[in-house]
Protein backbone atom coordinates (compact mmCIF):
# COMPACT_ATOMS: atom_id res chain seq x y z
CA UNK A 1 0.00 0.00 0.00
CA UNK A 2 1.21 3.50 -0.84
CA UNK A 3 1.08 5.75 2.17
CA UNK A 4 1.06 9.52 2.48
CA UNK A 5 0.97 11.61 5.60
CA UNK A 6 -2.07 13.84 6.06
CA UNK A 7 -1.08 17.44 5.54
CA UNK A 8 -1.99 20.84 4.18
CA UNK A 9 -0.77 21.23 0.59
CA UNK A 10 0.12 24.65 -0.83
CA UNK A 11 -1.89 25.86 -3.89
CA UNK A 12 0.46 24.72 -6.68
CA UNK A 13 0.91 21.33 -5.12
CA UNK A 14 -2.80 21.12 -4.49
CA UNK A 15 -3.43 21.62 -8.20
CA UNK A 16 -0.91 18.88 -8.99
CA UNK A 17 -2.56 16.50 -6.54
CA UNK A 18 -5.94 17.04 -8.20
CA UNK A 19 -4.47 16.81 -11.70
CA UNK A 20 -2.60 13.62 -10.81
CA UNK A 21 -5.81 12.10 -9.51
CA UNK A 22 -7.32 12.77 -12.93
CA UNK A 23 -4.34 11.89 -15.12
CA UNK A 24 -3.53 8.65 -13.30
CA UNK A 25 -6.75 7.23 -14.75
CA UNK A 26 -6.38 8.89 -18.15
CA UNK A 27 -3.01 7.77 -19.44
CA UNK A 28 -3.96 8.93 -22.94
CA UNK A 29 -4.12 12.57 -21.85
CA UNK A 30 -0.92 12.89 -19.82
CA UNK A 31 1.64 12.52 -22.68
CA UNK A 32 -0.07 15.29 -24.68
CA UNK A 33 1.01 17.75 -22.02
CA UNK A 34 4.46 16.43 -21.26
CA UNK A 35 3.14 14.70 -18.15
CA UNK A 36 4.88 11.44 -18.87
CA UNK A 37 4.90 8.96 -17.31
CA UNK A 38 1.57 9.56 -15.58
CA UNK A 39 1.47 8.97 -11.83
CA UNK A 40 0.33 5.58 -10.60
CA UNK A 41 -3.28 5.50 -9.47
CA UNK A 42 -2.20 4.19 -6.06
CA UNK A 43 0.12 7.13 -5.44
CA UNK A 44 -2.33 9.67 -6.88
CA UNK A 45 -5.15 8.43 -4.64
CA UNK A 46 -2.89 8.30 -1.61
CA UNK A 47 -1.85 11.93 -2.16
CA UNK A 48 -5.43 12.97 -2.75
CA UNK A 49 -6.56 11.34 0.47
CA UNK A 50 -3.71 12.88 2.45
CA UNK A 51 -4.34 16.49 1.40
CA UNK A 52 -6.32 17.96 4.27
CA UNK A 53 -7.30 21.11 2.34
CA UNK A 54 -8.91 19.39 -0.62
CA UNK A 55 -12.69 19.30 -0.13
CA UNK A 56 -14.40 15.99 0.51
CA UNK A 57 -16.56 16.60 -2.54
CA UNK A 58 -13.45 16.68 -4.78
CA UNK A 59 -12.06 13.54 -3.21
CA UNK A 60 -15.25 11.54 -3.65
CA UNK A 61 -15.80 12.74 -7.20
CA UNK A 62 -12.23 11.97 -8.25
CA UNK A 63 -12.40 8.57 -6.60
CA UNK A 64 -15.63 7.53 -8.33
CA UNK A 65 -14.46 8.89 -11.68
CA UNK A 66 -11.10 7.13 -11.40
CA UNK A 67 -12.63 3.81 -10.43
CA UNK A 68 -15.19 3.98 -13.23
CA UNK A 69 -12.35 4.43 -15.72
CA UNK A 70 -10.55 1.35 -14.36
CA UNK A 71 -11.15 -2.32 -15.06
CA UNK A 72 -12.63 -4.46 -12.29
CA UNK A 73 -9.26 -6.12 -11.89
CA UNK A 74 -7.42 -2.82 -11.53
CA UNK A 75 -10.03 -1.49 -9.11
CA UNK A 76 -9.22 -4.25 -6.65
CA UNK A 77 -5.67 -2.90 -6.54
CA UNK A 78 -6.88 0.49 -5.31
CA UNK A 79 -8.99 -0.84 -2.45
CA UNK A 80 -6.65 0.31 0.31
CA UNK A 81 -6.40 3.88 -1.01
CA UNK A 82 -10.15 4.07 -1.60
CA UNK A 83 -10.90 2.86 1.95
CA UNK A 84 -8.42 5.34 3.31
CA UNK A 85 -10.06 8.28 1.50
CA UNK A 86 -13.53 7.20 2.60
CA UNK A 87 -12.48 6.70 6.21
CA UNK A 88 -10.74 10.09 6.31
CA UNK A 89 -13.81 11.88 5.00
CA UNK A 90 -16.20 10.42 7.57
CA UNK A 91 -17.46 12.52 10.44
CA UNK A 92 -14.74 12.93 13.04
CA UNK A 93 -15.14 11.69 16.60
CA UNK A 94 -17.05 8.49 15.83
CA UNK A 95 -16.36 5.42 18.00
CA UNK A 96 -13.73 3.14 16.44
CA UNK A 97 -16.07 0.21 15.67
CA UNK A 98 -18.72 2.50 14.26
CA UNK A 99 -16.10 4.27 12.14
CA UNK A 100 -14.90 0.99 10.66
CA UNK A 101 -18.39 -0.27 9.97
CA UNK A 102 -19.38 2.98 8.20
CA UNK A 103 -16.20 2.95 6.13
CA UNK A 104 -16.97 -0.62 5.04
CA UNK A 105 -20.50 0.34 4.06
CA UNK A 106 -19.22 3.36 2.16
CA UNK A 107 -16.76 1.15 0.28
CA UNK A 108 -19.57 -1.17 -0.82
CA UNK A 109 -21.57 1.80 -2.08
CA UNK A 110 -18.44 3.07 -3.85
CA UNK A 111 -18.06 -0.22 -5.66
CA UNK A 112 -21.69 -0.01 -6.76
CA UNK A 113 -21.20 3.52 -8.09
CA UNK A 114 -18.04 2.43 -9.90
CA UNK A 115 -19.83 -0.47 -11.58
CA UNK A 116 -23.15 1.26 -12.29
CA UNK A 117 -24.27 1.34 -15.92
CA UNK A 118 -23.42 4.35 -18.04
CA UNK A 119 -20.39 5.97 -19.56
CA UNK A 120 -16.99 5.07 -18.18
CA UNK A 121 -16.66 8.44 -16.51
CA UNK A 122 -18.55 10.05 -13.64
CA UNK A 123 -21.98 11.28 -14.69
CA UNK A 124 -24.68 13.06 -12.66
CA UNK A 125 -26.63 9.84 -12.18
CA UNK A 126 -23.58 8.18 -10.61
CA UNK A 127 -23.18 11.12 -8.23
CA UNK A 128 -26.84 10.80 -7.38
CA UNK A 129 -26.47 7.07 -6.73
CA UNK A 130 -23.48 7.75 -4.49
CA UNK A 131 -25.18 10.53 -2.53
CA UNK A 132 -28.41 8.61 -2.05
CA UNK A 133 -26.56 5.48 -0.98
CA UNK A 134 -24.22 7.12 1.50
CA UNK A 135 -26.06 10.16 2.82
CA UNK A 136 -26.70 8.41 6.14
CA UNK A 137 -22.97 7.68 6.38
CA UNK A 138 -21.49 11.02 5.41
CA UNK A 139 -24.40 13.36 6.22
CA UNK A 140 -23.72 15.40 3.13
CA UNK A 141 -24.36 19.12 3.12
CA UNK A 142 -26.90 20.53 0.68
CA UNK A 143 -24.20 21.67 -1.73
CA UNK A 144 -22.56 18.23 -1.71
CA UNK A 145 -25.91 16.50 -2.28
CA UNK A 146 -26.93 18.74 -5.16
CA UNK A 147 -23.60 19.29 -6.89
CA UNK A 148 -23.84 18.71 -10.64
CA UNK A 149 -20.71 18.96 -12.71
CA UNK A 150 -19.91 19.01 -15.33
CA UNK A 151 -22.01 18.90 -18.48
CA UNK A 152 -20.07 19.85 -21.61
CA UNK A 153 -21.91 17.84 -24.23
CA UNK A 154 -23.73 20.69 -25.94
CA UNK A 155 -22.16 22.89 -28.61
CA UNK A 156 -23.74 26.15 -29.73
CA UNK A 157 -22.74 28.80 -32.26
CA UNK A 158 -21.05 31.88 -30.83
CA UNK A 159 -19.38 34.80 -32.56
CA UNK A 160 -15.62 35.29 -32.29
CA UNK A 161 -14.17 38.81 -32.00
CA UNK A 162 -13.69 38.62 -35.80
CA UNK A 163 -17.40 38.06 -36.26
CA UNK A 164 -17.08 34.45 -37.35
CA UNK A 165 -19.67 32.03 -35.94
CA UNK A 166 -17.99 28.97 -34.44
CA UNK A 167 -19.38 25.97 -32.62
CA UNK A 168 -18.52 26.50 -28.96
CA UNK A 169 -18.57 24.05 -26.11
CA UNK A 170 -21.14 24.89 -23.42
CA UNK A 171 -19.97 23.93 -19.93
CA UNK A 172 -22.44 23.95 -17.05
CA UNK A 173 -21.92 23.26 -13.35
CA UNK A 174 -24.27 24.06 -10.49
CA UNK A 175 -25.29 23.30 -6.92
CA UNK A 176 -27.82 24.50 -4.38
CA UNK A 177 -27.10 26.02 -1.02
CA UNK A 178 -28.81 26.94 2.22
CA UNK A 179 -26.65 30.09 2.31
CA UNK A 180 -28.13 33.24 0.79
CA UNK A 181 -26.69 34.57 -2.51
CA UNK A 182 -24.74 37.29 -0.69
CA UNK A 183 -22.61 34.62 0.99
CA UNK A 184 -21.16 33.76 -2.43
CA UNK A 185 -20.25 37.30 -3.30
CA UNK A 186 -16.58 36.63 -2.65
CA UNK A 187 -16.54 33.67 -5.00
CA UNK A 188 -18.65 35.22 -7.72
CA UNK A 189 -16.33 38.23 -7.90
CA UNK A 190 -13.68 37.12 -10.45
CA UNK A 191 -10.96 39.14 -8.76
CA UNK A 192 -11.03 36.48 -6.01
CA UNK A 193 -10.86 33.43 -8.26
CA UNK A 194 -7.08 33.06 -7.91
CA UNK A 195 -7.54 32.79 -4.15
CA UNK A 196 -10.42 30.36 -4.55
CA UNK A 197 -8.95 27.83 -6.95
CA UNK A 198 -5.38 26.68 -7.48
CA UNK A 199 -6.09 26.54 -11.23
CA UNK A 200 -6.43 30.34 -11.40
CA UNK A 201 -3.13 32.17 -11.42
CA UNK A 202 -4.16 35.82 -11.82
CA UNK A 203 -6.87 38.29 -12.74
CA UNK A 204 -4.82 41.29 -13.79
CA UNK A 205 -6.70 44.57 -14.51
CA UNK A 206 -5.99 45.86 -18.03
CA UNK A 207 -7.48 49.29 -17.41
CA UNK A 208 -9.52 51.19 -14.88
CA UNK A 209 -12.18 49.27 -13.02
CA UNK A 210 -15.38 51.32 -13.33
CA UNK A 211 -17.41 51.30 -10.15
CA UNK A 212 -21.18 51.16 -10.51
CA UNK A 213 -23.96 51.45 -7.97
CA UNK A 214 -24.50 47.69 -8.14
CA UNK A 215 -21.00 46.39 -8.95
CA UNK A 216 -18.20 47.16 -11.37
CA UNK A 217 -17.08 46.79 -14.99
CA UNK A 218 -13.54 46.18 -16.14
CA UNK A 219 -11.14 44.43 -18.48
CA UNK A 220 -8.88 41.78 -16.98
CA UNK A 221 -6.22 39.36 -18.18
CA UNK A 222 -7.26 36.00 -16.77
CA UNK A 223 -4.39 33.56 -16.36
CA UNK A 224 -5.14 29.91 -15.73
CA UNK A 225 -2.74 27.03 -15.18
CA UNK A 226 -3.75 23.58 -16.32
CA UNK A 227 -1.11 20.86 -16.15
CA UNK A 228 1.90 22.23 -18.05
CA UNK A 229 -0.12 24.90 -19.87
CA UNK A 230 -0.53 28.56 -18.93
CA UNK A 231 -3.45 30.25 -20.65
CA UNK A 232 -4.07 33.99 -20.62
CA UNK A 233 -7.32 35.45 -21.98
CA UNK A 234 -8.40 39.12 -21.94
CA UNK A 235 -11.90 39.30 -20.51
CA UNK A 236 -14.45 42.07 -20.20
CA UNK A 237 -16.19 41.57 -16.88
CA UNK A 238 -19.36 42.96 -15.34
CA UNK A 239 -19.91 42.11 -11.66
CA UNK A 240 -23.36 42.87 -10.23
CA UNK A 241 -25.32 42.59 -6.99
CA UNK A 242 -29.06 43.25 -6.92
CA UNK A 243 -30.10 45.82 -4.29
CA UNK A 244 -32.06 43.21 -2.34
CA UNK A 245 -29.07 40.84 -2.61
CA UNK A 246 -31.26 38.16 -4.11
CA UNK A 247 -28.75 37.75 -6.94
CA UNK A 248 -25.01 38.15 -7.29
CA UNK A 249 -23.48 37.49 -10.67
CA UNK A 250 -20.60 38.01 -13.04
CA UNK A 251 -20.82 38.20 -16.80
CA UNK A 252 -17.61 37.69 -18.69
CA UNK A 253 -16.89 38.01 -22.41
CA UNK A 254 -13.71 38.09 -24.40
CA UNK A 255 -12.51 41.68 -24.27
CA UNK A 256 -12.70 42.97 -27.83
CA UNK A 257 -10.78 46.05 -26.74
CA UNK A 258 -7.75 43.99 -25.73
CA UNK A 259 -8.08 40.81 -27.76
CA UNK A 260 -5.61 41.91 -30.45
CA UNK A 261 -3.03 42.71 -27.80
CA UNK A 262 -3.00 39.04 -26.74
CA UNK A 263 -2.06 37.21 -29.96
CA UNK A 264 -1.26 34.05 -28.01
CA UNK A 265 -4.78 33.71 -26.66
CA UNK A 266 -5.69 30.11 -27.48
CA UNK A 267 -9.48 30.65 -27.42
CA UNK A 268 -11.66 32.94 -29.49
CA UNK A 269 -14.86 32.38 -27.55
CA UNK A 270 -14.82 32.63 -23.77
CA UNK A 271 -18.10 33.92 -22.43
CA UNK A 272 -20.49 33.03 -19.65
CA UNK A 273 -21.96 33.73 -16.27
CA UNK A 274 -21.25 32.78 -12.68
CA UNK A 275 -24.19 33.49 -10.40
CA UNK A 276 -25.73 32.86 -7.02
CA UNK A 277 -29.43 33.66 -6.89
CA UNK A 278 -32.56 33.04 -4.85
CA UNK A 279 -34.68 30.57 -6.75
CA UNK A 280 -37.93 29.58 -5.01
CA UNK A 281 -39.03 26.01 -5.36
CA UNK A 282 -35.59 24.37 -5.54
CA UNK A 283 -34.02 21.92 -3.10
CA UNK A 284 -32.52 24.91 -1.24
CA UNK A 285 -33.08 28.67 -1.37
CA UNK A 286 -30.02 29.55 -3.46
CA UNK A 287 -28.85 28.18 -6.77
CA UNK A 288 -25.20 28.66 -7.66
CA UNK A 289 -24.51 28.14 -11.31
CA UNK A 290 -21.63 28.62 -13.70
CA UNK A 291 -21.95 28.50 -17.46
CA UNK A 292 -19.13 28.98 -19.89
CA UNK A 293 -18.89 28.85 -23.69
CA UNK A 294 -15.46 28.07 -25.08
CA UNK A 295 -13.95 27.59 -28.50
CA UNK A 296 -10.34 26.56 -28.95
CA UNK A 297 -8.70 28.37 -31.87
CA UNK A 298 -5.09 27.22 -31.50
CA UNK A 299 -4.97 24.13 -33.70
CA UNK A 300 -1.28 23.70 -32.93
CA UNK A 301 -2.01 22.72 -29.34
CA UNK A 302 -4.30 20.06 -27.88
CA UNK A 303 -7.83 21.34 -27.32
CA UNK A 304 -7.97 22.05 -23.61
CA UNK A 305 -11.64 23.02 -23.73
CA UNK A 306 -12.40 19.30 -23.91
CA UNK A 307 -10.84 18.99 -20.46
CA UNK A 308 -12.24 22.20 -18.96
CA UNK A 309 -14.92 20.31 -17.08
CA UNK A 310 -12.36 18.20 -15.24
CA UNK A 311 -9.59 20.73 -14.95
CA UNK A 312 -10.57 24.03 -13.45
CA UNK A 313 -14.20 24.83 -14.07
CA UNK A 314 -15.76 22.16 -11.87
CA UNK A 315 -12.93 22.61 -9.41
CA UNK A 316 -13.68 26.29 -9.05
CA UNK A 317 -17.27 25.39 -8.22
CA UNK A 318 -16.18 22.71 -5.75
CA UNK A 319 -13.77 25.05 -4.03
CA UNK A 320 -16.35 27.77 -3.93
CA UNK A 321 -18.95 25.45 -2.49
CA UNK A 322 -16.65 24.36 0.26
CA UNK A 323 -14.07 26.99 0.84
CA UNK A 324 -14.33 30.22 -0.99
CA UNK A 325 -17.75 31.02 0.36
CA UNK A 326 -16.78 30.42 3.95
CA UNK A 327 -13.12 29.60 4.16
CA UNK A 328 -11.42 32.92 4.78
CA UNK A 329 -12.13 34.25 8.26
CA UNK A 330 -12.24 37.95 7.32
CA UNK A 331 -14.65 37.43 4.46
CA UNK A 332 -16.50 34.72 6.31
CA UNK A 333 -17.37 37.29 8.93
CA UNK A 334 -18.32 39.71 6.24
CA UNK A 335 -20.55 37.14 4.64
CA UNK A 336 -22.17 36.46 8.00
CA UNK A 337 -22.86 40.13 8.56
CA UNK A 338 -24.27 40.47 5.08
CA UNK A 339 -26.48 37.50 5.64
CA UNK A 340 -27.84 38.62 8.99
CA UNK A 341 -28.37 42.13 7.79
CA UNK A 342 -29.48 40.80 4.43
CA UNK A 343 -32.66 39.26 5.80
CA UNK A 344 -33.86 42.58 7.14
CA UNK A 345 -32.69 44.39 4.04
CA UNK A 346 -34.44 41.86 1.84
CA UNK A 347 -37.84 42.53 3.42
CA UNK A 348 -37.42 46.29 3.12
CA UNK A 349 -36.12 46.04 -0.40
CA UNK A 350 -38.92 43.68 -1.41
CA UNK A 351 -41.56 46.15 -0.14
CA UNK A 352 -39.85 49.04 -1.94
CA UNK A 353 -39.63 47.03 -5.14
CA UNK A 354 -43.31 46.11 -4.98
CA UNK A 355 -44.38 49.72 -4.36
CA UNK A 356 -42.20 50.93 -7.19
CA UNK A 357 -43.44 48.23 -9.56
CA UNK A 358 -47.12 48.87 -8.80
CA UNK A 359 -46.68 52.65 -9.13
CA UNK A 360 -44.91 52.18 -12.44
CA UNK A 361 -47.70 49.96 -13.75
CA UNK A 362 -50.33 52.55 -12.80
CA UNK A 363 -48.38 55.42 -14.31
CA UNK A 364 -47.71 53.54 -17.52
CA UNK A 365 -51.32 52.33 -17.60
CA UNK A 366 -52.63 55.89 -17.39
CA UNK A 367 -50.28 56.93 -20.18
CA UNK A 368 -51.32 53.99 -22.32
CA UNK A 369 -55.03 54.74 -21.79
CA UNK A 370 -54.72 58.40 -22.67
CA UNK A 371 -55.17 58.11 -26.47
CA UNK A 372 -58.24 55.91 -26.02
CA UNK A 373 -59.71 58.37 -23.54
CA UNK A 374 -59.10 61.32 -25.85
CA UNK A 375 -60.65 59.43 -28.75
CA UNK A 376 -63.64 58.50 -26.65
CA UNK A 377 -64.25 62.07 -25.49
CA UNK A 378 -64.09 63.21 -29.11
CA UNK A 379 -66.96 60.93 -29.96
CA UNK A 380 -69.31 62.89 -27.76
CA UNK A 381 -68.52 66.35 -29.11
CA UNK A 382 -69.94 66.01 -32.62
CA UNK A 383 -73.46 66.60 -33.79
CA UNK A 384 -74.25 63.05 -32.78
CA UNK A 385 -72.68 60.49 -30.48
CA UNK A 386 -70.43 58.01 -32.16
CA UNK A 387 -71.14 54.49 -30.89
CA UNK A 388 -67.41 53.71 -31.16
CA UNK A 389 -67.05 54.85 -27.56
CA UNK A 390 -67.91 51.27 -26.65
CA UNK A 391 -64.74 50.06 -28.39
CA UNK A 392 -62.63 52.75 -26.75
CA UNK A 393 -63.95 51.76 -23.36
CA UNK A 394 -63.14 48.13 -24.02
CA UNK A 395 -59.63 49.05 -25.22
CA UNK A 396 -59.07 50.83 -21.92
CA UNK A 397 -60.41 47.81 -20.10
CA UNK A 398 -57.89 45.64 -21.93
CA UNK A 399 -55.00 47.92 -20.98
CA UNK A 400 -56.15 47.89 -17.37
CA UNK A 401 -56.46 44.10 -17.32
CA UNK A 402 -52.95 43.72 -18.75
CA UNK A 403 -51.51 46.12 -16.22
CA UNK A 404 -53.22 44.30 -13.36
CA UNK A 405 -51.78 41.09 -14.74
CA UNK A 406 -48.33 42.62 -14.45
CA UNK A 407 -49.12 43.80 -10.93
CA UNK A 408 -50.21 40.25 -10.10
CA UNK A 409 -46.75 39.04 -11.23
CA UNK A 410 -45.11 41.65 -9.01
CA UNK A 411 -47.23 40.59 -6.03
CA UNK A 412 -46.25 36.98 -6.59
CA UNK A 413 -42.57 37.87 -6.73
CA UNK A 414 -43.04 39.85 -3.55
CA UNK A 415 -44.64 36.85 -1.84
CA UNK A 416 -41.75 34.65 -2.97
CA UNK A 417 -39.25 37.10 -1.50
CA UNK A 418 -41.03 37.14 1.83
CA UNK A 419 -41.26 33.37 1.87
CA UNK A 420 -37.51 33.01 1.45
CA UNK A 421 -36.54 35.46 4.19
CA UNK A 422 -37.46 33.20 7.14
CA UNK A 423 -35.45 30.37 5.52
CA UNK A 424 -32.43 32.65 5.26
CA UNK A 425 -32.83 33.57 8.92
CA UNK A 426 -33.26 29.94 9.97
CA UNK A 427 -30.13 29.01 8.12
CA UNK A 428 -28.13 31.45 10.20
CA UNK A 429 -29.69 31.28 13.62
CA UNK B 1 -78.11 63.76 -26.53
CA UNK B 2 -81.37 64.48 -28.23
CA UNK B 3 -83.56 61.58 -29.37
CA UNK B 4 -83.32 62.59 -33.00
CA UNK B 5 -79.49 62.21 -32.76
CA UNK B 6 -79.80 58.56 -31.92
CA UNK B 7 -81.84 58.00 -35.03
CA UNK B 8 -78.88 59.12 -37.15
CA UNK B 9 -76.92 55.95 -36.15
CA UNK B 10 -76.96 53.66 -39.14
CA UNK B 11 -77.41 49.93 -38.52
CA UNK B 12 -74.09 49.26 -40.30
CA UNK B 13 -72.26 51.50 -37.79
CA UNK B 14 -73.87 49.73 -34.88
CA UNK B 15 -73.00 46.34 -36.34
CA UNK B 16 -69.38 47.42 -36.86
CA UNK B 17 -69.09 48.68 -33.29
CA UNK B 18 -70.55 45.57 -31.73
CA UNK B 19 -68.62 43.28 -34.04
CA UNK B 20 -65.39 44.88 -32.87
CA UNK B 21 -66.65 44.89 -29.30
CA UNK B 22 -67.18 41.14 -29.42
CA UNK B 23 -63.52 40.57 -30.32
CA UNK B 24 -62.48 43.02 -27.64
CA UNK B 25 -64.60 41.28 -25.03
CA UNK B 26 -62.91 37.98 -25.85
CA UNK B 27 -59.48 39.62 -25.57
CA UNK B 28 -60.49 41.23 -22.30
CA UNK B 29 -61.75 37.95 -20.91
CA UNK B 30 -58.54 36.14 -21.89
CA UNK B 31 -56.33 38.87 -20.48
CA UNK B 32 -58.25 39.01 -17.21
CA UNK B 33 -58.07 35.25 -16.94
CA UNK B 34 -54.31 35.32 -17.59
CA UNK B 35 -53.93 37.99 -14.91
CA UNK B 36 -55.77 35.89 -12.34
CA UNK B 37 -53.78 32.80 -13.30
CA UNK B 38 -50.58 34.78 -13.03
CA UNK B 39 -51.39 35.61 -9.42
CA UNK B 40 -52.11 32.04 -8.49
CA UNK B 41 -49.69 30.16 -10.68
CA UNK B 42 -46.61 30.16 -8.45
CA UNK B 43 -44.62 29.46 -11.58
CA UNK B 44 -40.92 28.77 -11.37
CA UNK B 45 -38.54 31.60 -12.10
CA UNK B 46 -37.32 31.50 -15.65
CA UNK B 47 -33.89 29.96 -15.95
CA UNK B 48 -31.39 31.91 -17.98
CA UNK B 49 -30.34 29.45 -20.64
CA UNK B 50 -29.35 29.24 -24.26
CA UNK B 51 -33.00 28.55 -25.04
CA UNK B 52 -36.34 28.82 -23.23
CA UNK B 53 -39.52 26.79 -23.70
CA UNK B 54 -43.09 27.87 -23.07
CA UNK B 55 -46.64 27.02 -24.13
CA UNK B 56 -49.02 29.29 -25.99
CA UNK B 57 -52.59 28.86 -27.21
CA UNK B 58 -52.43 27.46 -30.70
CA UNK B 59 -53.87 29.07 -33.80
CA UNK B 60 -55.57 26.26 -35.70
CA UNK B 61 -53.12 23.78 -34.23
CA UNK B 62 -50.15 25.85 -35.31
CA UNK B 63 -47.80 28.21 -33.54
CA UNK B 64 -49.26 31.73 -33.54
CA UNK B 65 -47.19 34.62 -34.87
CA UNK B 66 -44.86 35.52 -31.99
CA UNK B 67 -42.72 38.59 -31.45
CA UNK B 68 -40.15 39.36 -28.78
CA UNK B 69 -39.97 42.85 -27.35
CA UNK B 70 -38.23 44.90 -24.66
CA UNK B 71 -35.13 42.69 -24.69
CA UNK B 72 -32.53 44.18 -22.37
CA UNK B 73 -29.25 42.71 -21.12
CA UNK B 74 -29.28 42.14 -17.37
CA UNK B 75 -25.64 43.09 -16.85
CA UNK B 76 -24.73 45.72 -19.41
CA UNK B 77 -28.28 47.03 -20.10
CA UNK B 78 -27.86 46.86 -23.88
CA UNK B 79 -31.14 46.67 -25.77
CA UNK B 80 -31.53 43.95 -28.36
CA UNK B 81 -33.92 44.00 -31.28
CA UNK B 82 -36.72 41.48 -30.86
CA UNK B 83 -35.99 40.30 -34.39
CA UNK B 84 -32.96 38.48 -33.00
CA UNK B 85 -35.21 35.91 -31.32
CA UNK B 86 -35.99 32.73 -33.20
CA UNK B 87 -39.14 30.74 -32.34
CA UNK B 88 -39.51 27.07 -33.14
CA UNK B 89 -42.53 24.89 -32.49
CA UNK B 90 -41.45 21.86 -30.47
CA UNK B 91 -44.72 20.15 -29.77
CA UNK B 92 -48.45 20.55 -29.51
CA UNK B 93 -51.27 19.59 -27.20
CA UNK B 94 -54.99 20.22 -27.04
CA UNK B 95 -55.37 23.94 -27.74
CA UNK B 96 -51.72 24.82 -27.18
CA UNK B 97 -48.27 24.49 -28.70
CA UNK B 98 -44.86 24.24 -27.05
CA UNK B 99 -42.44 26.79 -28.39
CA UNK B 100 -38.68 26.96 -28.00
CA UNK B 101 -36.96 30.28 -28.46
CA UNK B 102 -33.33 31.29 -28.66
CA UNK B 103 -31.31 34.18 -30.00
CA UNK B 104 -29.84 33.98 -33.47
CA UNK B 105 -26.14 34.56 -32.81
CA UNK B 106 -25.68 35.63 -36.41
CA UNK B 107 -28.00 38.59 -35.83
CA UNK B 108 -26.26 41.94 -36.18
CA UNK B 109 -27.79 44.77 -34.17
CA UNK B 110 -28.65 47.86 -36.19
CA UNK B 111 -27.55 50.03 -33.30
CA UNK B 112 -25.01 49.59 -30.57
CA UNK B 113 -22.30 47.76 -32.47
CA UNK B 114 -21.60 45.01 -34.93
CA UNK B 115 -22.10 42.13 -32.52
CA UNK B 116 -24.41 41.01 -29.73
CA UNK B 117 -22.81 41.83 -26.43
CA UNK B 118 -22.57 38.75 -24.25
CA UNK B 119 -25.28 38.93 -21.60
CA UNK B 120 -28.52 37.42 -20.36
CA UNK B 121 -31.33 39.16 -22.21
CA UNK B 122 -34.75 39.43 -20.57
CA UNK B 123 -37.89 40.40 -22.46
CA UNK B 124 -41.47 39.50 -23.32
CA UNK B 125 -43.00 37.42 -26.04
CA UNK B 126 -46.27 38.74 -27.46
CA UNK B 127 -48.83 37.46 -29.89
CA UNK B 128 -50.66 39.59 -32.43
CA UNK B 129 -52.63 42.22 -30.56
CA UNK B 130 -49.81 42.69 -28.08
CA UNK B 131 -50.86 40.17 -25.43
CA UNK B 132 -47.84 38.98 -23.45
CA UNK B 133 -47.68 35.19 -23.51
CA UNK B 134 -44.26 34.60 -21.95
CA UNK B 135 -41.28 36.24 -20.37
CA UNK B 136 -37.92 34.97 -21.59
CA UNK B 137 -34.37 35.04 -20.23
CA UNK B 138 -31.86 34.09 -22.87
CA UNK B 139 -28.12 33.85 -22.84
CA UNK B 140 -26.68 35.39 -25.99
CA UNK B 141 -23.67 37.08 -27.46
CA UNK B 142 -20.02 36.68 -26.72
Amino acid sequence: MTNATSRYVPPDEKRSVIENAILAFRPDVAPQYGWDPPPTPQQALADLGAATNIPRLVKHRRLIDGLRRSSAEDRAGFDDQARSILAATLEQGLPEDSHQSMADRAKRRLDEAAEAPGEEWLQPRHSQLWVEGTNDIFRFTTHERTFEACNDEQVVPKATPDGELVQSRLIIAQFWSELPPAAFRRYVDPRNWPQCSPFWRAMQPLGPVVRRANGYDGDFAETVNIMTETLTVPLHIGFRVLPDQSRVWTRFNISRAFYDQFPGTPVNVDTGTVSAESVPGGPAPTRVRATKYLNWRDRGRPDLTALACDFGWADLMEEMADGCAQGVPADGGQAERTVTGGAKTSADAAVSQLVEAVTTQWQQGIGENRPYLEQMMGRFTGSSWDAGWINDLLDMGLVTARRYGNIASDVRRFADSLRDIPRERDGHG
Amino acid sequence: MAENDLVRLRPIDVAKVWGTALGQLIDLWRTALTAVMELGSGEQPIPADQSNRFSVPSADGRMPRLTARNLVGETFNQQLDGGAVVFTQKGSGPGSVTVECSINEAFRPAQGGAYIQGDTYTGQVVIEGGTVVATVRLDAGS
